[in-house]
C-alpha cells in the first residue's frame, strides 16, 4: 500500500466509525487533496464532512480549533510545514495552551496534518523543515511518519487522541509502498528500531530512514561494525528509553535530520544523550543534518544542502576511524 | 624587596607541614638554592629552598609548628626592587627515597612522588594534584577528574578497573584519544599473561569476575573456566554448515524402517575387494527391478532416474560427504570398488565436486568396519531411501532400510528388502559377479 492510501485509509477507517471526525483545508474536498490523501472522502462523507477551505491557513485551524471545542475531531490539513506559519499563532498561543488555559476542562482533539522536507526543487520558501519548533511547545504532540504502516496506525491514533497532534508527513514520502502490520496495542509514541546493531547507534526519522538504511551496508563493510537504526516516529514526546538501551549498548551514536543543523531537531537529542548517557559514550555524538543555508533552488545544490546516503556513509566512517571503530 | 616563603604543598594530600627544623636564623644570608628548613609532609621529611638570594629578615613559625601549606613560613630581603612583594613557593630538594621518576600508578607511593616533584614555575598545578589523588573507594565518582583525552565511557571504565590513564598514554600504552577498548585491552595486559587472555577470549569470560591480586595466568582462568563450568563457541565450519542443513531436511522426511538381515555365506571372498563393494552392487542391481527405488520426491513431482545411482556415506574427522555413484548397475564390483576407493581418497583431500553430490535416489551408510550391531540413518535430502548397514554377526549382516513413505509404501520396501535377501544367496547371481571379476 502506498503512503498516501495507507493515511486515506486511517481518516477513511476513522471517519466511519466515529462521525465526529471531519477534514478541512486547501482542495481536500472535491480535488482530493495536493497529495491525493483525501481522495474519495467528498463523495463517500460529502461537504458538511470534508470541506474546503480558502487559502487562509490561520483560519483554517482557528476554525478547527473551533470544532474541536465544540466536540468535533477535527483533521486540519495545511499544505506544507512552511504556511503553517501562517498559523503558528492558532496552533501555539490556541491550540497547545487552551488545555491548559482553561484549567483542564477544555480538550482539544485536533490533528493537524503537514508535509514538510526538501522535496524536489521546491526552492527556499517550501522546502522547510519546523519539527524542531513545534517539539519545543508544551501542549503540542508531535508524530512523524516515514513509512504507511506508521503512517495508517500512528495517524488512527493521532485523531482519536484528546490533545491537539502535529502529524508531520514528508513529501517525497506520499508514493514510496510498504506493507501495514497487524499490532497488538500500537503504542505512536513508540520508536522503531529498524535494524539492530552492536557498534553504533543511528538515530533518524521521516525520509532519512531510507537514507541512513541505505549508507548503513557501506558503514558496515568499511568499519567492520554493525549498525542499529532507529527510527523515532514520535518527536515530542520522544522515546528516549529506546534510545537510551541503545546507546548504552552501542556506546556511540549518530542522529541524521534533514532540517539545519544550528538549532535542528537532532540538538535536543545530542543534548539529552549528553546529560543522561555521558558516561555511556565512546565516541563524540556525530550529528549529519542539512546545511545552515535556505534550500536551493539548482537540484546540485538541493542535494548539497542536505544529507544523503553517500554523504552519511562518508561522514560516519570518518568519524568512526577517528574515534576508535 | 621582600621575599616571601611559604609552606610547601609536598603532597596532594597536605594541607599543613611541621617544621622540623631552621637552617637559617634572622640576619643570615641565603644564596639562590640553599636550604633554609626541613619540614614534614603527611608523607616524608622535605628541605625547603631559597629561590632566591637575600638576607633572613624574618622566621614566621617556630620549630615544631604546625603550618598551614600557603602561609608564610620566612621573609627574605632581597637586592631586586620591586614595589611589590611576590610571594613564591620555594624549590624544594626530594630525598632520596622518593627521587625516582614518576611510575605508573595504580601504587599510591609512586603516584604521590610524581606530584611532590618540583614545580616552581607551577605551585599548584592542578592536574599533578588531581592526578595523585588516592584511587576513591568509588572510583565513578572522581572520574571527571581524570584529565587523561579519553571518551567519558573510557574514563568511566579506567576508573572502575583503577587505571592511571593519563601515565598509560604517556607512557604510549594507550593511544590518545582512548577508547573503551584501549583501556580494556590495556587492563587485560597487566593483569593477565597472554596465555590467560586468550582463554578469557575463547570462553567469552568477564575478566572483571577473576580475581587479580597479581597476574593472572593460565591456570586460574581454567579453574575458573571449569568451576563455573563454561563452554566456548566453536565456529561452525561451511561443511558443516551444510550437514546441518541437509540433516534439518531430511528429519522432516515421513520415513519408516524396516530391519532385517543379510546372509553373506554365498558372497565370495577375493582378495583386493571390499565387502562394501560387493553390497553396492547388490543394492544397485536389485534396484533395477525396482522402479520406486530410483525415484524421489520434489516438490509435488515425482521423479525418476534410469540407473541406480547411489550416494555413499563417507565421513572425515571434520566432514561428512554424500557422493554419488551414477550408474552403479552397469558397473562391475570391481569398478565400484575402485570407485569407492576414488571416494575415500576425495573425502580425505576433500576434492569433491559440487556435481557429484547430486543425481541420487538411495543411500547407502556403512558402520559395520566399527562393529556396532545395527542403526537407524537419516535419508539424504535428496533420496528416498537410506540403507543403514551394521556388522557381521555369525555370516549375516544387520540392514536397517530407512523409506521416504511418501515414494514408498511399506509393501513395496517389503517386496525390495525381500528381493534384497534373495539376491544374496542367489549362488549364480554370485558366481556371474565373480566371473566378471577375472
Amino acid at each position: 500500500m502506498l503512503y498516501r492510501e495507507a493515511l486515506n485509509r486511517a481518516i477513511d477507517e476513522t471517519m466511519e466509525m466515529d462521525e465526529r471526525v471531519v477534514i478541512l483545508g486547501e482542495d481536500v474536498g472535491r480535488y482530493g487533496g495536493s497529495y491525493r490523501v483525501s481522495e474519495g472522502l467528498y463523495s463517500k462523507y460529502g461537504g458538511k464532512r470534508v470541506i474546503d477551505t480558502p487559502i487562509a491557513e490561520l483560519s483554517i485551524v482557528g476554525n478547527a480549533i473551533g470544532m474541536a471545542i465544540g466536540g468535533l475531531r477535527p483533521i486540519a490539513e495545511i499544505m506544507t510545514v512552511n504556511f503553517s506559519l501562517l498559523a503558528a499563532d492558532q496552533i501555539i498561543n490556541h491550540a497547545a495552551k487552551l488545555r491548559y488555559m482553561s484549567g483542564g476542562k477544555v480538550a482539544i482533539p485536533l490533528t493537524i496534518r503537514m508535509p514538510g522536507g526538501v522535496s524536489r526543487q521546491l526552492a527556499a520558501q517550501h522546502s522547510e523543515n519546523y519539527e524542531a519548533f513545534y517539539a519545543s511547545q508544551p501542549g503540542l504532540i508531535v508524530l512523524a511518519a516515514s513509512n504507511p504502516d506508521y503512517a495508517y496506525h500512528g495517524l488512527k491514533k493521532a485523531i482519536m487522541m484528546d490533545d491537539p497532534v502535529i502529524f508531520l508527513e514528508h513529501e517525497l514520502l506520499y508514493n514510496t509502498k510498504g506493507d501495514i502490520r497487524e499490532h497488538k496495542d500500537f503504542d505512536p509514541f513508540k520508536a522503531e528500531i529498524v535494524k539492530e546493531g552492536k557498534e553504533i547507534t543511528i538515530i533518524t526519522y521521516l525520509k532519512m530512514r531510507y537514507d541512513v538504511m541505505d549508507a548503513v551496508e557501506e558503514i558496515e563493510k568499511e568499519l567492520g561494525v554493525s549498525v542499529e537504526v532507529i527510527d523515532l516516529n514520535s518527536l515530542r514526546p520522544i522515546d528516549f528509553e529506546t534510545i537510551a538501551s541503545s546507546v548504552q549498548k552501542t556506546k556511540r551514536v549518530v542522529i541524521v535530520e534533514e532540517d539545519h543543523k544550528t538549532g535542528g531537531y537532532g540538538a535536543q537529542i545530542a543534548a539529552q544523550i549528553a546529560e543522561e548517557l555521558f558516561y555511556s559514550l565512546d565516541a563524540p555524538i556525530l550529528r549529519i543534518a542539512g546545511e545552515d543555508v535556505p534550500i536551493p533552488y539548482n537540484r546540485t545544490l538541493e542535494l548539497a544542502s542536505i544529507p544523503t546516503p553517500d554523504k552519511i556513509a562518508t561522514k560516519v566512517i570518518e568519524w568512526g576511524r577517528k574515534n576508535g571503530l | 624587596m621582600a621575599y616571601e616563603i611559604t609552606m610547601p604543598i609536598l603532597s596532594d594530600t597536605m594541607e599543613s607541614g611541621k617544621l622540623i627544623k631552621w637552617h637559617v636564623k634572622p640576619g643570615d644570608h641565603v644564596k639562590k638554592g640553599d636550604v633554609i628548613a626541613d619540614v614534614e609532609s603527611d608523607k616524608a621529611i622535605m628541605e625547603v629552598q631559597s629561590f632566591k638570594e637575600g638576607t633572613v629578615k624574618e622566621l614566621k613559625a617556630k620549630e615544631g609548628d604546625e603550618v598551614p601549606v600557603k602561609s608564610v613560613i620566612a621573609v627574605i630581603e632581597t637586592e631586586e626592587r620591586s614595589e611589590k612583594a611576590v610571594p613564591e613557593v620555594p624549590e624544594t630538594s626530594i630525598p632520596e627515597t622518593e627521587t625516582k621518576k614518576p611510575q605508573p600508578a595504580p601504587s599510591k607511593e609512586k603516584s604521590h612522588a610524581s606530584a611532590s616533584a618540583p614545580k616552581v614555575e607551577e605551585p599548584s598545578n592542578p592536574i599533578l594534584e588531581i592526578l595523585s589523588q588516592k584511587e576513591s573507594s568509588e572510583p565513578v565518582e572522581s572520574l571527571s577528574r581524570i584529565p587523561a583525552e579519553a571518551s567519558p565511557a573510557a574514563k568511566r571504565r579506567a576508573a572502575q578497573l583503577q587505571l592511571d590513564l593519563e601515565t598509560l598514554q604517556k607512557e604510549g600504552k594507550v593511544p590518545v584519544p582512548a577508547h573503551l577498548k584501549d583501556v580494556e585491552s590495556a587492563w587485560l595486559e597487566r593483569y593477565f599473561t597472554p596465555a590467560a587472555r586468550a582463554l578469557i577470549k575463547r570462553f567469552d569470560i568477564d575478566p572483571t569476575q577473576l580475581k587479580h591480586d597479581g597476574k593472572v595466568g593460565k591456570e586460574e582462568v581454567e579453574r575458573y573456566i571449569r568451576r563455573h563450568a563454561l563452554s566456548e563457541k566453536i565456529a561452525i565450519s561451511s561443511n558443516q554448515k551444510a550437514i546441518i542443513s541437509h540433516i534439518e531436511k531430511s528429519a522432516a522426511k515421513p520415513v519408516y524402517h524396516i530391519y532385517d538381515r543379510l546372509d553373506l555365506s554365498k558372497i565370495p571372498q577375493i582378495k583386493g575387494i571390499k565387502l562394501t563393494s560387493w553390497i553396492v552392487k547388490l543394492f544397485a542391481d536389485t534396484m533395477m527391478t525396482f522402479p520406486l527405488m530410483r525415484t524421489i520426491y520434489r516438490e509435488g513431482s515425482f521423479y525418476r532416474y534410469e540407473g541406480a545411482n547411489i550416494a555413499i556415506a563417507v565421513a572425515t574427522e571434520e566432514a561428512l560427504f554424500t557422493p554419488v555413484l551414477k550408474n552403479a548397475d552397469v558397473m562391475g564390483v570391481k569398478e565400484i570398488n575402485e570407485k569407492l576407493q576414488q571416494i575415500k581418497q576425495k573425502a580425505k583431500e576433500g576434492t569433491f565436486k559440487p556435481e557429484e553430490f547430486h543425481h541420487s535416489s538411495f543411500g547407502i551408510s556403512n558402520l559395520g568396519m566399527f562393529g556396532i550391531e545395527a542403526f537407524d540413518a537419516l535419508i539424504n535430502q535428496n533420496d528416498a531411501a537410506m540403507a543403514a548397514i551394521g556388522a557381521i554377526r555369525e555370516g549375516a549382516l544387520s540392514v536397517t532400510i530407512a523409506f521416504d513413505h511418501r515414494v514408498v509404501n511399506g509393501k513395496e520396501g517389503a517386496l525390495f528388502v525381500q528381493a534384497l535377501k534373495m539376491r544374496a544367496i542367489d549362488t549364480k547371481y554370485m558366481q556371474k559377479l565373480a566371473k566378471r571379476l577375472s
